[in-house]
């Protein structure tokens, strides 16, 4: 199957999301850092969340379609990855349990409304935090519609999409993330790319 | 065709109805090719690595042109940088940190002000954070380093700074030499922010990484 073989490969190919250098010697360092921060030291912990705070606040952003939700949601994956820091087994890469962790909080708030613990001092109490994403989001118009048709795909399909097409996660890693088959991933970026382009053709 | 669970019911919280599902209307074009086949090359971004087919047939060119144009916004999405608002993070770690009761450190004046009730409007001081965030990128950028941490002890009166630096280092060097470049570069860069005082820094290695694959060619 030919169509298949050249997906993988490309998706492996465009593995931009893990960055340039070899995911080894990130996973290696990140190990160190960890085993750091479970004894305690903090500043190993802020060094590992600098690591990956900009991965954590774009794959949200993504996810929800809007900055506010994606800032809240960073904050609560910092915070749970604190205290989640002794239940890390170590069995999976740092990584693919920051993944996890970021997606299954943007999961939750998809499906149920609002389940987050508000930090203090998170700014104006009074600020409306549930306007229209198409308002304040993206300036240009193009990305707009972009996000706008993203935020129309099941939650599960939209999770794939940003795993395997924005994140560079090839079918194998993102399956592990979502505790699917590498199948179901494939099917589910199938039907994302399908209904992202239906959905500008008719906005267009 | 798919085990996928999600297509044995309705979605909670799907977006349009029928969206992803009238989207999935593929259809085979006069030539025979696949209308997904072409999607796929488009969104793997190979939508100008034309088959020899392709560089000929009228219908798969136009619909390949087709795509590539409804696709671009995705394209632009994923090439977009996104970094997270840093007053955003800094406000967890700092409620991190005062969960681990690590909120407060020692903080040292920067001018010799004299020692009398209150703060003076206008003085400025330095916490240890700095100091410690500071040493952390000076060691990191000695050559062989690849992380580093510290520990900043600031004794306020004296001005005396102790400071551990604990780093983990690339393979295959000479550790003596490289503890050596690190306390220094790490001790002048205290003073430069501290002014007179002793500085006493101390260099622990703490573990030794397989060298990058990328470090030889670089
Ligand atoms: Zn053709």
């Amino acid at each position: 199957m030919p169509a298949v073989q050249g997906s993988i490969r490309s998706g492996e190919a465009s593995a931009r999301g893990l960055g340039a250098r070899p995911e080894s010697a990130q996973a290696i360092e990140d190990g160190w850092l960890l085993a750091k921060a479970r004894g305690g030291e903090v500043e190993a912990f802020e060094v590992l969340v600098g690591r990956h705070r900009d991965r954590i606040y774009r794959i949200s952003l993504r996810m929800l379609g809007s900055r506010e939700d994606a800032e809240d949601v960073t904050q609560d994956v910092v915070v749970q990855m604190w205290t989640g820091l002794a239940a890390f087994s170590g069995s999976s890469s740092f990584v693919t349990y920051l993944h996890r962790l970021v997606v299954n909080r943007c999961l939750n708030r998809i499906r149920h409304a609002r389940t987050t613990v508000t930090l203090p001092d998170t700014g104006d109490p009074q600020h409306p935090r549930s306007a229209g994403v198409g308002e304040r989001v993206q300036d240009r118009a193009e990305l707009a519609s972009a996000t706008r048709a993203l935020e129309a795909l099941s939650p599960e399909v939209r999770t794939v999409f940003v795993l395997c097409q924005l994140e560079g996660m090839t079918y194998r890693q993102a399956a592990a993330m979502c505790s699917v088959s590498e199948d179901v991933v494939r099917g589910r970026l199938a039907r994302a790319r399908a209904g992202l382009t239906a959905a500008m053709r008719e906005w267009t | 065709m798919s085990d996928d669970p999600l297509l044995a019911g309705p979605t909670p919280g799907a977006g349009p109805a029928g969206l992803e599902d009238a989207a999935v209307g593929e259809r085979r074009l006069p030539c025979g090719t696949e209308s997904v086949d072409l999607l796929a090359q488009v969104c793997d971004g190979d939508s100008g690595r034309r088959t020899a087919h392709q560089q000929q047939c009228p219908y798969c060119r136009a619909l390949l042109v087709d795509y590539a144009e409804l696709w671009s916004p995705f394209a632009d999405l994923a090439a977009e940088p996104v970094r997270a608002p840093l007053s955003i993070v800094d406000r967890a770690l700092a409620y991190v940190r005062e969960v681990a009761g690590d909120s407060r450190r020692p903080v040292l004046p920067l001018h010799d002000s004299t020692p009398t009730a209150g703060e003076v409007a206008g003085s400025a001081d330095l916490t240890a954070r700095v100091i410690m965030r500071c040493v952390r990128l000076v060691a990191q950028e000695v050559d062989g380093v690849r992380l580093a941490l510290s520990h900043v002890e600031v004794a306020a009166p004296t001005r005396n700074v102790t400071v551990d630096v604990t780093v983990a280092v690339d393979y295959g060097q000479d550790l003596y030499a490289l503890a050596a470049r690190v306390r220094a570069r790490v001790a002048d860069t205290v003073r430069s922010l501290i002014g007179p005082g002793a500085v006493t820094v101390s260099v622990h290695i703490d573990d030794v990484f397989p060298a990058r694959p990328d470090a030889a060619t670089a």
